[in-house]
């Protein structure tokens, strides 16, 4: 596959729900009650349950998944920006910042982003690809 | 102060066997149903090395190994700072392998905010290679954040 820097791809996700959050939970043991318990969120000053930073990062990745398919990644990093919420509709985007060759390999370097419909970022970060 | 002396401190080995079902259920819950982790042998989702110690011998993960106790405190909000994750040695997880991960906490330091707060990072990683030949496959590393308003308390001294 050839991509040259500059290329991008976008995912846009369906707005957040309390659903997704306790699917998540479940698939990850992480059973914070701050991301699915509305009660005890807001009696220590959340306007509500938040999503799992994991949760976006996941979410994220499918962005690299779909474009260089799922064994393609050597390294994914983020740093987790600010909290996402319950109908906040996000979108990933990925833009190829390098492209090398190593050894008898080409790898893409990818920036990442999440942001919610205002464009408020909740996840930074990058990736390198085999391509 | 940070809990600075818990740099370099071993966490151990756990062991983890990753099964159809906890995959074929995170990729359902990341939202992936392009099918590709439905199968015997499939590949993991990048992000699933994160979960397996929960799925594995220890039954815990995130910031389990951390002295989350001694963390906590008036002032001091705890958060999921920074997550990596490395591919190794052109290897990826897949249903059915036998992987041992070694962890250590690699790394512990503090940033002073202009509002007379600080932050401090605890950061671990975690290697995973497999059973049968020992080759390493992948490896994460876990960012803990606390943000410490200015004044807050201190985290507790380790006994």
């Amino acid at each position: 596959m050839a991509v040259s820097v500059g290329d991008t791809r976008e995912l846009t996700f369906p707005a957040l729900t309390r659903t997704m959050f306790v699917k998540y939970a479940g698939a990850s043991g992480d059973f914070n009650p701050m991301h699915h318990d509305d009660t005890i969120a807001t009696s220590v000053g959340s306007p509500s349950v938040f999503g799992h930073g994991m949760l976006t990062m996941g979410l994220a990745g499918r962005v690299l998944t779909d474009w260089f398919g799922p064994e393609s990644i050597r390294k994914f990093s983020v740093r987790f920006a600010k909290q996402v919420w319950p109908g906040d509709v996000l979108t990933a985007k990925a833009t190829v910042t390098g492209v090398r060759q190593v050894g008898d390999a080409v790898e893409a370097d990818l920036e990442l982003v999440v942001a919610n419909e205002q464009g408020v970022e909740a996840v930074v970060g990058g990736a390198i690809c085999a391509i | 102060m940070a809990l600075f002396e818990l740099k370099g401190k071993d966490m151990g080995t756990q062991k983890v066997v990753i099964e159809q079902g906890p995959v074929r259920v995170f990729a359902d819950a990341i939202g992936d149903t392009t099918g590709a982790y439905t199968a015997p042998g499939a590949p993991a989702p990048p992000t699933f090395p994160f979960v397996m110690p929960y799925w594995g011998s220890t039954g815990t993960g995130g910031a389990a190994g951390l002295p989350i106790e001694n963390l906590r405190g008036k002032g001091r909000s705890i958060l999921h700072g920074e997550q990596e994750f490395n591919f190794l040695n052109g290897e990826w997880p897949h249903v059915g392998d036998v992987l041992i991960g070694t962890g250590v906490i690699s790394d512990v330091y503090e940033k002073v905010k202009s509002d007379g707060g600080k932050l401090e990072f605890y950061v671990t990683e975690t290697t995973w290679s497999r059973e049968s030949d020992g080759q390493a496959v992948c490896s994460t590393k876990f960012t803990l954040a606390i943000n410490c308003k200015a004044g807050a308390d201190e985290a507790k001294p380790l006994t």
